[in-house]
C-alpha cells in the first residue's frame, strides 16, 4: 500500500512564511509588475490553504508563464544575467506556488527557495541582508523539517526552534568550509552590472547635481590610512576633472586623439606599455617617495587603502598627486585614478599620495587649449573683469588673489539656498546675487582665470571626511562633495585653489555642517539619519560602531578573496599546499562533526530534582557525618527511627525535618491557587533554612 | 516473458542473500534496540537535488566572486552533513519489543502490536513502520515515553504466519537522508481457513437428528430464568423482566445431548482441502454461536465434541493448521 504523501499543514504553514520572506527582499528591485505576481500567487496560495479559493487550472497557468517570461524579456532585453535571471527564477518560484501539491512539489519549493535567498547576495551583501538571510533560512528549514513531521505534528513554534537548533549547528562546520575551502578564481567570466543608476558625482556638474548630493549622508567611501593623516585641510579626493563649460554647465568633455597620440597618452594602466607622461611623473613619484625619508623633505607622503561604496562609475578617489601600483587601476593624464569596470560592488584599492607634488610644469599643448576652452558668448561682465585686470598688467598669481578677494571682501554667502540663475550665471551670480556654494565659486574662479588668459579647470570630488575613532578611519559622505579649481602656472604647474575656503573657512577646516551652521540647511529635508544626530555622543558612537562593523564586514568577509585566504593559511598551517589544505579541512570537519554529535548522542539523561528533594538530600549528607547513612530505599520515616536510635539527642530536630518533608512532598503539585503555590514556596524555603541550621554532632 | 523471469529469479536470489546477510547483522529478537550497527543511511532523491542546488551555488559564487553565496554554499553543505547526525540519530537508541498478537481468518488483517519506547531524555519523531502490506505508520515519541502501534497486515494463506522484518525508516528531520533498519522481532500468528458460507451437507455421517438428553447451557429451547452472571449474552437477557424492575435476569435454554454433530473433512473432501477446510469453518463459527455441539474431524484428527469458546479456538486451530508442518 502507498501513503498519500500529502503536505503537513504545519509544514505549509511554514513554507508560506518562507517564501514570504525570501521574497520580500528581492520585490524591491525587480520590475512592479512582477512584485505584484508575487504578491498575489502568495495571497492566492493563502486563500486556497483557508479552502477559500481553488487551485488555478492548467490553461491559466500557461497563460501566467508565457506572459510573466515575455515580460520579463521585454523589461531587461534579455534572459542572460543575474538581473535578469533571478527576475525568471522568482517568476518560476512564486507560480510553483500555485501548484503544490504533494509533498515532492513542497521538496521543489523548499530546495529552490534555499537558491532564492542566495540570489539576493548578488545584489545585496550588506550585514542586515546576511542576517536577514539567517531568518529565511530558519523559516525554510522549518518548512523542510514539518515536511518530515508526522501530519499529526501541530506545534509550528518547536519546528522552528527544531530549525534553528540545527542551523546553529551547522554554523562551526560552515566557518571551516568557508575558512578553508579553497577559493578558485571564476571558471569563465561574468561580468555583470546590477542595472542600478550611478551614484554620487556624475561627469557634468551642475548646481542643481550638488545640491543634491550635500543632501545625501549615503557613504561614498572608507579612507584607512597606514602611517600618518593629513590634516583636515589637505583632504581634497580628487575625482573628476572638468575641462568643458558650456555656459551653464561644466563637463569633463571629449577629447580628440591627435595624430601623434595614443591611447595611453590619456589613461596608463598598469601593466600596458608606458608612456612619456607616465615614466616622468612615475620617476618623480619614486624620487619624492625617497626623499621624503629624508628631515629635509618638502613633501608629504601618505599611503592609504580606499573601501569604495557601489557607483556604477568607473572613477576612483585619491589626494593629489595619486599613484596606485594595484592591477585595475588606472592613471588618467590629469592625475586621477580610475577604475577598469564601473564598481557595482565594493571596490578596493590602494593608493600613494604626494600632497603637493609638482606636476605638468610643462603643459602640453592640447592640455592647454581644453584649460582655456571658453564659449563663444555670455558672461559679458565677468570677461571684461577679466580682461581689465589683464591689462592692468596683475600677474597670473595676482588675478587669482584679486578673485579671492573679491570673494572675501564682498558680500557673498555660502549657502545651499540659492536663486535660480539666468543664462549668464558667472555674471549673475558674481555680481549680483553673490549667493551660492562650491560650483557656484570654482565656477566663477575657473571661469575669470580663463577668461584672463590663464588655463584653469574645475575639479570635483570630496572634502574632508569623518574620523572613525573606533576603527581609525575615515568615512566620506556624500555630502562631502565639493568642487574647488586647478590653476596652471608657468614654472609650477598645476595648484589648487579652492575659492569656498575665501567665503567660508569652516568648509575647508571642519565640513559642510559648520559651514553651514547659521541657516540649518545641514541634511535640510532628511529626517531619519543617524547622521543628523551627531550630537549625541550616545547616537554617534553606535553609529560610528556600526559602520566600523561594516568595514570589517567589508573586508573580512565580503574580501575574504584566494589572497586573504592564503594570508590565513599560512598563518594558521605554515605551509600551503593542496595536501595541509585537505588533511587542515578534513581534521577541522572531523572534529567539528565528533563535537556535535557527541552534542546529539549524549543522553541527556540527568533528571531535574526538585528543590525539596535537594534539602533532603543535603540533610542526609550532614546525617552520614556523625555515621548514620541512609541506605537506598530507606524511606525518610525509617530512617529517622533509624537515626534516633542511634543518637537520640537529635530527635527533636530529625522528627521536624521529616515530618515537614513528607508533608511537603506529598502534597500535590496541581491544581492550586496562586496563594496556596506562594505558600508552598514558603515554606519550602522554611525547610531549607531548617536544614541549613542542623548541625549534628557526636555525643 | 522469459527475461522477466530472469530478473525475478535474480530478485528473489539477491533476497535471499540479503535475507541471510540481515539475520547474521540483526538477529530475530523479541526486543530490539537499534544501535549503529543496525542502521543504515543514505542520502534521498531531495537530499540529492539538495547537492545539485549546492553545486549550482558554489560554481555561481566562484564565477561571481560572491563571499555570502559561497558562506550559504557552505552553510547548506553543513546543513546536508549534520542531517546525517540527526537523521541517523532519530532511529539509534529506539527500542522495538513485540506485543500480543491476534489470530485471523485468511482474507481478513492479523492485528500485531509494536511497542517502541525510548530511554532517557531524547526523543523521536516520525518513524515509520511498514510491514508486510500494511498501511505505513508514523510514530513520534515526543511526549510519551512509549507507544504500541497496532498493526494489520492482510494475511493470504492458512497457518502460522511469519510477517518477516519490519522496515523502520525515518527521514526526519529535514527529507535529505533516510535511515532505515529491518526489525526482525519474531512475531507470528495464527491464521484460520476463510469462512465460506454453505448449505450444511447432509449425507452421511454429518449427523444433525436431535437426541433426547438436555444438557445444560444450550439454545434449543426455553428452560427458565437465573440470575444474571458477567458474560451472559445480551439477546438473552430477559428485557421485559428487567423493565418491569425484576432486575436483570438470564434465560436459559437447554440443548439435546445426543444432537452431537459432527464435522467431517471427508465430507466435503471432493472440493479440495483448502475449500472443505473453509466450509468446515463456517460451520465451526456457525455452530460455536449456536452453543451447539459439535465434534470435528479431520483425517486420522478428532476433536471430541463439545461447546464454549475454549472448543472453538481449539478446532479453529486445528483446521489452521491442518495438514501443515508444524514448527
Amino acid at each position: 500500500m502507498q501513503i498519500i504523501y500529502q503536505i503537513p499543514r504545519n509544514s505549509l504553514t511554514w513554507l508560506l512564511v518562507a517564501v514570504a520572506s525570501v521574497l520580500a527582499p528581492h520585490l524591491t528591485r525587480i520590475p512592479l509588475w512582477l512584485s505584484v505576481i508575487c504578491a498575489s500567487c502568495i495571497l492566492w496560495r493563502v486563500q486556497v490553504y483557508r479552502g477559500v479559493w481553488v487551485f488555478p487550472n492548467r490553461y491559466l497557468k500557461l497563460f501566467l508563464v508565457l506572459t510573466g517570461t515575455a515580460g520579463i524579456y521585454l523589461h531587461y532585453g534579455t534572459f542572460v544575467g543575474p538581473p535578469a535571471g533571478v527576475a525568471l527564477l522568482i517568476m518560476a518560484f512564486a507560480y510553483k506556488l500555485l501548484e503544490i501539491y504533494t509533498k515532492r512539489d513542497a521538496y521543489v519549493v523548499t530546495v529552490l527557495a534555499y537558491f532564492v535567498v542566495a540570489t539576493e547576495f548578488l545584489f545585496n551583501s550588506s550585514i542586515p541582508m546576511a542576517l536577514y538571510s539567517m531568518f529565511s533560512l530558519l523559516t525554510i528549514t522549518a518548512s523542510l523539517i514539518g515536511l518530515n513531521q508526522s501530519s499529526s505534528h501541530r506545534k509550528p513554534w518547536r519546528t522552528a526552534r527544531l530549525s534553528g537548533l540545527i542551523l546553529i549547528q551547522c554554523i562551526p562546520l560552515m566557518l571551516v568550509l568557508f575558512l578553508l575551502v579553497p577559493r578558485i578564481g571564476p571558471l569563465w567570466n561574468l561580468d555583470f552590472t546590477t542595472g542600478g543608476g550611478s551614484i554620487g558625482l556624475s561627469d557634468t556638474m551642475s548646481p542643481g547635481d550638488f545640491n543634491n548630493l550635500t543632501r545625501s549622508t549615503a557613504l561614498a567611501f572608507r579612507a584607512e590610512f597606514e602611517g600618518d593623516i593629513p590634516e583636515p585641510d589637505q583632504l581634497y579626493w580628487r575625482g573628476l576633472v572638468l575641462y568643458d563649460f558650456d555656459g551653464k554647465t561644466w563637463s569633463k568633455g571629449d577629447v580628440k586623439l591627435g595624430e601623434h597620440q595614443r591611447n595611453n597618452d590619456l589613461v596608463y594602466w598598469p601593466g600596458d606599455k608606458r608612456s612619456t607622461w607616465f615614466s616622468e611623473y612615475n620617476e618623480e613619484f619614486a624620487e619624492q617617495m625617497v626623499k621624503t625619508d629624508s628631515p629635509q623633505s618638502q613633501f608629504e607622503v601618505y599611503r592609504y587603502q580606499i573601501t569604495l561604496e557601489p557607483t556604477n562609475q568607473v572613477w576612483l578617489y585619491g589626494l593629489d598627486m595619486p599613484l596606485s601600483r594595484q592591477k585595475g587601476v588606472g592613471l588618467t593624464r590629469d592625475f586621477r585614478l580610475l577604475a577598469k569596470s564601473p564598481a557595482d560592488n565594493l571596490f578596493q584599492y590602494q593608493a600613494d599620495s604626494i600632497l603637493g607634488m609638482q606636476v605638468d610644469v610643462e603643459l602640453p599643448p592640447w592640455i592647454r587649449s581644453r584649460a582655456l576652452q571658453l564659449p563663444e558668448k555670455g558672461n559679458p561682465r565677468a570677461r571684461q573683469l577679466a580682461q581689465r585686470w589683464r591689462l592692468e598688467g596683475a600677474s597670473d598669481r595676482a588675478l587669482i588673489a584679486k578673485v579671492l578677494t573679491q570673494f572675501n571682501s564682498q558680500p557673498f554667502v555660502y549657502t545651499l539656498r540659492t536663486k535660480k540663475l539666468g543664462d549668464d550665471i558667472v555674471d549673475e551670480f558674481f555680481f549680483d546675487t553673490q549667493r551660492g556654494f562650491c560650483i557656484h565659486y570654482a565656477g566663477a574662479l575657473s571661469f575669470l582665470m580663463r577668461a584672463a588668459g590663464v588655463p584653469a579647470r574645475v575639479v570635483v570630488g570630496y572634502l574632508g571626511g569623518e574620523w572613525n575613532t573606533l576603527g581609525d578611519y575615515l568615512l566620506i559622505h556624500q555630502f562631502d562633495a565639493h568642487a574647488w579649481v586647478e590653476v596652471w602656472l608657468a614654472g609650477e604647474g598645476w595648484i589648487r585653489v579652492d575659492p569656498t575656503g575665501a567665503v567660508s573657512p569652516e568648509r575647508i577646516e571642519s565640513g559642510i555642517e559648520q559651514a553651514l551652521f547659521g541657516e540649518n540647511t545641514f541634511l535640510d529635508g532628511v529626517v531619519f539619519s543617524a547622521l543628523k544626530y551627531r550630537d549625541v555622543a550616545f547616537i554617534n558612537n553606535i553609529r560610528l560602531g556600526m559602520d566600523y562593523a561594516n568595514l570589517i564586514w567589508n573586508q573580512r568577509v565580503l574580501g575574504y578573496d584566494s589572497k586573504l585566504q592564503n594570508k590565513f593559511l599560512i598563518n594558521l598551517l605554515g605551509d600551503v599546499n593542496p595536501r595541509t589544505i585537505a588533511i587542515a579541512l578534513f581534521v577541522s570537519g572531523l572534529l567539528v562533526m565528533l563535537i556535535i554529535s557527541l552534542f546529539l548522542f549524549s543522553q541527556r539523561s540527568r533528571k531535574k530534582v526538585d528543590p525539596l528533594t535537594l534539602h533532603y538530600l543535603r540533610f542526609c549528607e550532614k546525617l552520614s557525618k556523625v555515621g548514620v547513612i541512609r541506605e537506598k530505599g530507606e524511606g525518610p520515616t525509617a530512617f529517622a527511627l533509624r537515626v534516633k536510635e542511634e543518637h537520640e539527642h537529635l530527635g527533636a530536630q530529625v522528627d521536624t525535618i521529616t515530618n515537614n518533608f513528607n508533608r511537603l512532598i506529598y502534597q500535590s503539585d496541581s491544581n492550586k491557587s496562586e496563594q496556596k503555590r506562594l505558600q508552598r514556596l514558603g515554606e519550602i524555603k522554611q525547610f531549607k533554612h531548617c536544614v541549613k541550621e542542623f548541625s549534628p554532632q557526636r555525643r | 516473458m522469459p527475461k522477466f523471469k530472469f530478473w525475478s529469479q535474480l530478485k528473489l536470489k539477491r533476497s535471499k542473500v540479503v535475507g541471510a546477510w540481515l539475520d547474521q547483522r540483526i538477529p530475530i529478537a523479541d526486543r530490539i534496540t537499534l544501535s549503529h550497527q543496525k542502521i543504515f543511511i543514505i542520502p534521498t532523491r531531495q537530499g540529492l537535488n539538495f547537492v545539485l542546488v549546492m553545486i549550482a551555488l558554489f560554481i555561481g559564487g566562484i564565477n561571481y566572486q560572491n563571499s555570502l553565496v559561497l558562506g550559504m554554499t557552505f552553510l547548506l553543505g553543513s546543513l546536508f552533513m549534520v542531517s546525517i547526525l540527526h537523521t541517523f540519530r532519530n532511529l539509534s537508541g529506539v527500542c522495538f519489543q513485540a506485543g500480543h498478537t491476534e489470530a485471523s481468518f485468511v482474507g481478513d488483517f492479523a492485528a500485531f502490536h509494536i511497542t517502541l519506547s525510548r530511554e532517557g531524555e531524547r526523543i523521536y519523531e516520525a518513524i515509520q513502520l511498514d510491514w508486510g502490506g500494511c498501511v505505513p505508520q508514523i510514530i513520534d515519541l515526543i511526549e510519551d515515553t512509549e507507544h504500541t502501534a497496532r498493526m494489520l497486515l492482510p494475511v493470504k494463506n492458512r497457518g502460522i504466519y511469519k510477517p518477516g522484518r519490519i522496515y523502520v525508516e525515518t527521514r526526519f528531520p529535514l527529507g535529505l537522508f533516510k535511515a532505515w533498519s529491518w526489525v526482525d522481532l519474531g512475531a507470528s500468528c495464527l491464521v484460520y481457513p476463510q469462512p465460506k458460507k454453505s448449505t450444511f451437507p447432509s449425507n452421511n455421517n454429518m449427523s444433525s437428528d436431535l437426541g433426547k438428553i438436555p444438557v445444560k447451557e444450550g439454545n434449543d429451547d426455553f428452560d427458565g430464568l437465573r440470575k444474571y452472571k458477567l458474560g451472559d449474552p445480551l439477546r438473552q437477557i430477559d428485557w421485559k423482566a428487567y423493565a418491569r424492575g425484576k432486575g436483570l435476569q438470564t434465560k436459559t435454554f437447554v440443548g439435546y445431548a445426543d444432537e452431537t454433530i459432527w464435522l467431517d473433512l471427508d465430507s466435503v473432501l471432493e472440493l479440495g482441502v483448502e475449500e472443505g477446510l473453509s466450509r468446515l469453518c463456517y460451520w465451526v463459527l456457525k455452530f460455536s454461536e449456536k452453543n451447539q455441539n459439535f465434534g470435528l474431524k479431520l483425517a486420522g484428527l478428532e476433536i471430541e465434541p463439545g461447546v464454549g469458546h475454549a472448543h472453538k479456538i481449539k478446532c479453529l486451530e486445528t483446521l489452521a493448521l491442518y495438514g501443515l508442518q508444524a514448527d
